[in-house]
């Protein structure tokens, strides 16, 4: 088992390493070896950006696509581009159409949460700052009530969800990624965190 | 009966948990298989030129444009086409004539 925090990025280009395009241009000139380095230089990062929007379970699954997917599309792959960016558009894609194929198949489970969970929420949402939620632990409430209220929005708002509101990137940043226009991507970022709340609020009042 | 939720406050809650660093293991054959898959599929395929674009399309249009090709040369070999020049050219004087009165005024 190799751990992802071992796994060190290389730096884009040094006197003995090939730069990300001549590997992509070797894989084109066909040598699918080649596509091992990519493998190799790449595959901390994938996994770092899978995770953070898929179950444990389905992360070596994703990855392995996102990279048959970058392989199928190296040749629409262009020099100005960066090739890191370029990889982490096709991840983040790839796990959007992980989730429209669970939802589109219903099988997202709609649990319910329990007394535990409840109380916590509402001890939570009565602090005032950031440092107190810190001091409040008990991650592990705070990631069943996210999964229970994501479970409840769509595939396109749970990419937003997480992108945007958890992740912290700019609205142009995550349409990138998503391949969509930085308008419905706006549009969707706020119509998510409307949902979210309301959904939210709901747990708070019963 | 619970107040309002302030959003900032969600938002910091669930963005702790988001940021967790968790150490997860990747299977040291997990490489191996993804090598097996691409080495399994056609090679990748190469840049095309603007014109191989339109290609699928061409092909995809074909029986149409045929279909097109024959309906035009029937409504044309149906159509009386010299006598619709000397209308056109009837009004094309008529016309002239109309612009050379508004110079008048």
């Amino acid at each position: 088992m190799t751990r992802i925090a071992e796994k060190k990025q290389l730096p884009e280009r040094t006197a003995d390493i090939p730069s990300d395009m001549e590997i992509v241009q070797r894989v084109l000139n066909g040598d699918p070896e080649a596509f091992a380095e990519i493998l190799g230089r790449y595959e901390g990062h994938v996994f770092a950006v899978v995770r953070k929007h898929l179950p444990r379970d389905r992360l070596e699954e994703i990855a392995q696509e996102t990279f048959v997917r970058a392989y199928q599309s190296l040749h629409n792959f262009h020099r100005a581009d960066s090739f890191k960016q370029w990889l982490s558009a096709i991840a983040v894609r790839t796990c959007y159409d992980y989730w429209r194929k669970r939802y589109r198949r219903k099988e997202i489970p709609m649990s319910r949460l329990s007394e535990k969970q409840l109380e916590w929420f509402d001890q939570a949402v009565s602090l005032e700052s950031a440092a107190d939620i810190e001091a409040l632990g008990r991650r592990r409430e705070a990631r069943e009530l996210l999964d229970h209220a994501l479970a409840r929005l769509s595939a396109e708002d749970r990419m937003v969800v997480k992108l945007i509101h958890l992740e912290g990137l700019s609205i142009k940043e995550a349409a990138d990624l998503l391949g969509w226009s930085v308008t419905n991507t706006k549009v969707r970022a706020f119509r998510s965190r409307k949902k979210l709340h309301k959904i939210f609020t709901r747990i708070r009042r019963d | 009966m619970a107040g309002r939720l302030d959003w900032n406050i969600l938002k910091k809650l669930f963005r702790i948990t988001y940021r967790e660093e968790e150490d997860i293991p990747i299977s040291d054959l997990w490489g191996q298989q993804t090598m097996n898959r691409i080495r399994g599929l056609a090679p990748a395929p190469v840049r095309q030129g603007f014109a191989s674009f339109f290609e699928p399309f061409v092909w995809r249009l074909a029986p149409v444009t045929l279909a097109m090709i024959l309906i035009l040369s029937i409504a044309l070999s149906n159509f009386d086409m010299v006598g619709d020049a000397e209308v056109f050219r009837l009004f094309s004087y008529e016309l002239e004539d109309a612009y050379a009165f508004l110079d008048l005024e």
